[in-house]
Parts: structure tokens; C-alpha cells; sequence
């Protein structure tokens, strides 16, 4: 048995993370206390990371490449690293859509030392989730391309207008990358091009990887389990800060009626390549009167973007966030029950930690705090005072 | 009817431009109440809250905060029903103040939706099997809104969407496109009475249905919604607009400068055209 006495081990010779002396037992010897702060503190952590006050790149326009090479048909995320990956990558789609409506998302794949572009940039989902389970049955094989690819992704992402932030997210779990020219000149076309280019990677770290990646302002990680995977991809729903070369303008935008009595049946323009629907419910476009059956979209007739006034105020979350509650043990003040949830604030460990508003001081319980900063973003305190939602009506 | 219970949460607009006439307090909030009572006995599993706003600021009438227990049976009826009844008429005197200056404001409604979403959410953590709460929210509205608390009202229609929680709206008078908007997002009814004597009828007759039951129901689907936005210039409705692709405010016209966020829009210059000289 070894004891960890030099610190600087490496971990597969000694030095295991020892998480079973973690958990104290406290007076009464039960484990539930320590264990209960334990997840308070880790879902608090993640609260904290967000930085606030930076200029943000709203309109997005993001690729994923992913690996698909024989490294993906290994075993050590359950029941295959492809399988894994993919499973989260439904899940992000779905989340990046919901919290990004004006936002564009395509999927690139690379084996055998090519990189095929499977799904254009759109902002619909059901899209990219049908080439999502394509891509289950796809093989596993060769050897990934990381230049062809970023050149694949560079040719569609280079003529888009300036005001919108051009992304990678590349998913890469191979240890080698065949590549049939310099990479460093696809790099400075990559970062001439303004794109921000982050890399998740499944085995271990890269050092052309982390180049590209720090070379280009993006983030770059190794995962260690299957949460840890699904951590890193959802780090990248949030719009990341805009690059300072970002130019600004005045997008042309329609909100289209919806009607629904009273209308003429009529087919719809998205279902156009397979069979459009002839139905009375949809948006009509304020220009072309062209019919949509879902919105967010792009007129296919005029080449206006239809989007509705709660699509953009789903981006007004990252433009307006809500504000850090500050942090108060339970028995310094006096109101004993939780402000949002009526909850009585008792002595065990849960509760000792409460949560204060700054503008309003009204107070709230732990659940009410993540509940209302991850999925809220407004407080109903400072909505049910008068003078402060008077004074912050914009 | 659903073999489990449904918590009904009533947001209960309490704004002094009701008191205008002398009939129609005691219409309102005993329409309120019947429609609560006739939630509880429906199903025994049925649980309520109610929360009242009005201009000044949001309450819960039920449940209390000090959680008292519940006493011997009065009046022969069903316990539960009275206690309801007593917690309600205790709060709401301690609620109501008359106030004439109250003309221009509007009732804290998005405040009150918002604690009421807080209050479902811990009834989901708290359950100890881990079933699903059906929870649904009626709110009753007999002001005008005046528009500045537009962000507050989307955010909490889209937790309610995100939480699978169908938000009822229930307007008397005049139509509220706002609230239409959040009845249609979160997969909710709504319906604008004319009259408060007009009001147990509609609720009885619409919104008694839960969640599960009203899938089965042949509803009539709703009218046109707008979903239009308004300009930051005129707070008019557009159909086309301009939108600064930093902050996404929108104008009507094209402006050289954002007020928002104060960035400079670059503007495409047309390219110079050569003239060819002729000899």
C-alpha cells in the first residue's frame, strides 16, 4: 500500500483521489449533512464560472466536427465513445436551439482521412437530429483529418456577414490527424477568417490541438468520464464573449402574423424537398406572404429572417442577466421562511445557507436560487416591488 | 379524471380599479373562491395556492405562511374547504387598502406567476416518490398592464414552457395581448369576459378540466396571436424591423446608432462607379 507523501506523483503510480475521506460524519454521526453540502457546493461552482459584463456574440453560427475514426469504436465511455457522443449531441442540439433561437448549428465528420459535411447550417432542429441518427449506423474507421475539415468548415463559414460569431466545436477523440498539406496555413486563414475554434478532446491532449485552440480564442479540454463530456459540450451553449474585430449592423428582420381562422389552406415552404403540408395553420411572411408552419426561419422566397418577438427575448437572458444573490447564514436574519416557495427554514444543513437578493432583500432558499438563475434569469422580487419594476422597465 | 392530483395555482388580481363598483368585489372574489373550493372537492388528491396581487405588491393567501393546522369542523362541510376560506378572508384584509392615485399603475401579476412557478418547483423537489407533479396556473386579470414589465412576463412564460406547465388566463374587460402571448407559448386557454357576473360561469365551464383530461377535449384551437415585437423608438407593434445584432433591440426605421448598447452600425457604401472617359 502506498502512502501519497510527495505530492508531485503521478496518478498512475500512487496518488488516487481518496473521495471516500471527503464525506465527514458529523456529531450525531450521520453522513447526510457533509454529502448534501457537497452537491450545494458543486452546483453553486457552476453558477459562479459565468462572467458577467462582457460584450457577447448573440448571433451564432456554429460547426461541429466530429471524429469519426477508429479511436471513436473504443470502449471506455459506455457502450462505445460514437454511441456516447452522439447521445449528448442530441441533447445539445435540442438545449442550443431552445436558448439560441437566432442561432445556426451544422455537423461536419471526418474518416478516412476526408471530412464530409452531413448537415448544412440551419437553425432548425429536427434536421440536425435526423443526421444525428444517420451518423448511430455510420462505421467507425480510418484515421481523421483535422485539416480537411477546418477546411471544409472554413469554406461555408468565410462568407458570412461580419456581425455574426463564427464557431468550431471540434470533437476529437483520435491521437494522430493525416493531413495533406501545412496545417499552420490553414490556421491563418482560420484565425484571418475571425473564427473562434474549441476543441473537447476524448483521449488526451494534443498539442496542435491546444495550439489551434489558444491560437484562435477558443477553450480546449479533456474529458474524463461521460460527465464529464456532457459538462464540457454544454459549456458551449452560452454565447461566448465577442471577438473585438466584430463588426456591428442593422439586420433586416419580419414578424410574421400567425393566423389561424378564418385562412385559406395553403401549402407551406419548409416542407417543400419532401411534402409540403396543405393546411390553414402557419406564419406568413410580412414581405412575400410565403406560409411557415414553425418559426424560427429563413423565407426561402425574399431571404428574410422571420423570427417572433419571444425568440428574441429568449436572448435577452444572456443580454440582461440576473445578478449573483448574495450568500447569508440562515440565522442572522430574520424572515424564517423562503420568499418564492414558502419554505420554513429549519436548522439542518440544507437551509443554513440562504440567499438575498441586493436590490429587493428578499430572501430565498438554495433550490429557489439555482432554479431562478438557471432557468428563470428574472426575480420575482424585484417584480412584485413597485418601485424597482418601474424603474427597470426598458 | 386523473388518478393523481392536480395543484391549481390562482393568481388573483386584486387592483383597487376594481372597487369601482360596489357589486363587483363581492362577485369577483367569491367566483374566486367557489372555483377553488370546486378544484379541492373534485378530486381528493387536488391541492391549491392562491396568491393575490395588486399594485403595491403579491401575496399568498393560501397557504399560510405560519402553517397552522386545521380545525375542528364548523359548518359540515368538507375541512379543508374551510380552512381555505378562512386563510383567504384573513390575508386579503390585511391586503386590501384603498388607494385612489392608483389609476395609472398596473397589478404585479408577472411577480406573482413568478413565486407561483418557485412554489410548483418545490412541490416537484419535495415529493418523496419522485412522481410528477401536474401542476397548472389560472391567472384572473381585471387591470390594464402599461407594458414595462415585458421581460418579467417572458421569462416566466418560458420556465412555464420549460417545466411543462400550462399557464390559464382569464381576462375581464379588455383584451391583453401580453398574456395571450404567455397562454399560447406554455399550451394554456385563454378567454376575455366581458362582465364580472360572467366570471364562476367561464371558469367553471373552461378551466375546470386539469391537464391530462384536457387532452381527450375537442377545443376549438385559438385565434390569431401577435407575436409581433415593438420598437425601442415608439413602443409601436412592426411588421419589419431593423434589429442591432448586439443587444437585439429593434427599430422601425434604420438608425445610424443603437441607444441601447451606443455601437456605430457600419453601413454597406455603395462602390464608387468608374466612369470610362470618352475621347
Amino acid at each position: 500500500m502506498l502512502e501519497d507523501d510527495d505530492p508531485k506523483e503521478y496518478r498512475w503510480e500512487s496518488g488516487y483521489e481518496k473521495t471516500w475521506e471527503a464525506i465527514q460524519e458529523d456529531e450525531s454521526g450521520r453522513l447526510e449533512p457533509s454529502v448534501t453540502e457537497m452537491i450545494q457546493r458543486a452546483k453553486r461552482r457552476r453558477l459562479l464560472d459565468r462572467e458577467a459584463s462582457v460584450r457577447l456574440g448573440i448571433m451564432r453560427h456554429v460547426y461541429i466536427i466530429l471524429d469519426l475514426s477508429q479511436a471513436m469504436s473504443e470502449q471506455d465511455l459506455k457502450p462505445t465513445r460514437q454511441i456516447c457522443t452522439l447521445k449528448i449531441l442530441e441533447d445539445f442540439i435540442q438545449e442550443f436551439h431552445d436558448q439560441n433561437p437566432i442561432s445556426q448549428l451544422g455537423i461536419i465528420t471526418t474518416q478516412n482521412k476526408v471530412a464530409k459535411r452531413h448537415s448544412e447550417l440551419s437553425n432548425n432542429p429536427q434536421r440536425h437530429l435526423d443526421c444525428i441518427k444517420k451518423l448511430r449506423e455510420l462505421p467507425a474507421r480510418g484515421e481523421p483529418s483535422l485539416q480537411n475539415s477546418l477546411e471544409v468548415a472554413l469554406s461555408s463559414l468565410r462568407h458570412l456577414p461580419p456581425h455574426t460569431s463564427r464557431e468550431i466545436l471540434i470533437i476529437f477523440a483520435a491521437l494522430t490527424t493525416c493531413d495533406p498539406g501545412e496545417i499552420a496555413a490553414t490556421l491563418q486563414k482560420v484565425k484571418d477568417a475571425n473564427i473562434r475554434v474549441s476543441v473537447v478532446g476524448l483521449a488526451a491532449e494534443l498539442h496542435v490541438c491546444k495550439e489551434i485552440s489558444k491560437d484562435t480564442g477558443g477553450s480546449f479540454s479533456v474529458s474524463i468520464n461521460d460527465l464529464h463530456l456532457k459538462e464540457l459540450i454544454h459549456e458551449h451553449l452560452e454565447p461566448p464573449p465577442a471577438s473585438v474585430k466584430m463588426d456591428h449592423t442593422l439586420i433586416k428582420v419580419g414578424f410574421p402574423h400567425q393566423i389561424n381562422a378564418d385562412a385559406k389552406p395553403a401549402l407551406c415552404m419548409c416542407h417543400l424537398d419532401d411534402l409540403p403540408l396543405l393546411n390553414t395553420r402557419g406564419y406568413y411572411c410580412p414581405q412575400c406572404t410565403a406560409k411557415y408552419c414553425d418559426l424560427p426561419a429563413e423565407c426561402r422566397v425574399c431571404g428574410l429572417m422571420l423570427v417572433t418577438a419571444p425568440h428574441l427575448a429568449r436572448s435577452y437572458r444572456h443580454l440582461f442577466p440576473l445578478k449573483h444573490f448574495d450568500e447569508i447564514v440562515a440565522e442572522e436574519i430574520s424572515t424564517k421562511h423562503c420568499y418564492g416557495c414558502l419554505k420554513q427554514f429549519t436548522g439542518c444543513t440544507a437551509d443554513k445557507r440562504v440567499y438575498v437578493c441586493r436590490t429587493c432583500k428578499q430572501v430565498f432558499c438554495f433550490n429557489c436560487d439555482i432554479f431562478l438563475h438557471e432557468t428563470v434569469h428574472s426575480c420575482p422580487g424585484c417584480a412584485s416591488n413597485p418601485t424597482i419594476s418601474q424603474f427597470n422597465s426598458n | 379524471m386523473a388518478g393523481d392530483g392536480c395543484l391549481l395555482v390562482m393568481v388573483v388580481d386584486l387592483h383597487p380599479q376594481l372597487a369601482e363598483q360596489e357589486s363587483n368585489v363581492h362577485n369577483y372574489l367569491s367566483a374566486c373562491i367557489s372555483f377553488a373550493n370546486i378544484h379541492l372537492a373534485a378530486n381528493v388528491k387536488n391541492t391549491l395556492a392562491v396568491i393575490a396581487a395588486n399594485h403595491l405588491e403579491t401575496r399568498f393567501l393560501y397557504p399560510q405562511i405560519t402553517g397552522k393546522t386545521v380545525d375542528r369542523q364548523k359548518d359540515g362541510r368538507l375541512e379543508l374547504l374551510c380552512q381555505v376560506d378562512e386563510s383567504i378572508e384573513r390575508e386579503l384584509r390585511n391586503m386590501i387598502v384603498p388607494d385612489p392615485k392608483a389609476d395609472q399603475t398596473e397589478s404585479l401579476i408577472s411577480g406573482a406567476i413568478g413565486r407561483g412557478l418557485l412554489y410548483i418547483k418545490r412541490q416537484e423537489t419535495e415529493d418523496v416518490l419522485g412522481k410528477k407533479v401536474h401542476a397548472r396556473i389560472l391567472v384572473v386579470k381585471i387591470s390594464l398592464d402599461t407594458g414595462s414589465q415585458y421581460l418579467n412576463y417572458i421569462n416566466t412564460y418560458l420556465t412555464a414552457q420549460k417545466i411543462s406547465t400550462p399557464l390559464d388566463v382569464c381576462v375581464i374587460g379588455s383584451d391583453c395581448g401580453l398574456l395571450q402571448q404567455g397562454a399560447d407559448i406554455s399550451g394554456g386557454y385563454y378567454h376575455c369576459v366581458q362582465e364580472v357576473s360572467e366570471l364562476l360561469q367561464c371558469l367553471i365551464l373552461m378551466y375546470q378540466a386539469d391537464v391530462v383530461t384536457r387532452k381527450k377535449l375537442n377545443v376549438p384551437p385559438p385565434d390569431s396571436v401577435d407575436y409581433r415585437a415593438a420598437c425601442f423608438c415608439h413602443r409601436t407593434l412592426v411588421d419589419m424591423g431593423n434589429v442591432c445584432s448586439n443587444c437585439l433591440s429593434v427599430y422601425c426605421k434604420a438608425v445610424p446608432l443603437c441607444t441601447t448598447c451606443n455601437v456605430i452600425f457600419q453601413t454597406d457604401r455603395p462602390l464608387m462607379k468608374i466612369v470610362k472617359k470618352k475621347k
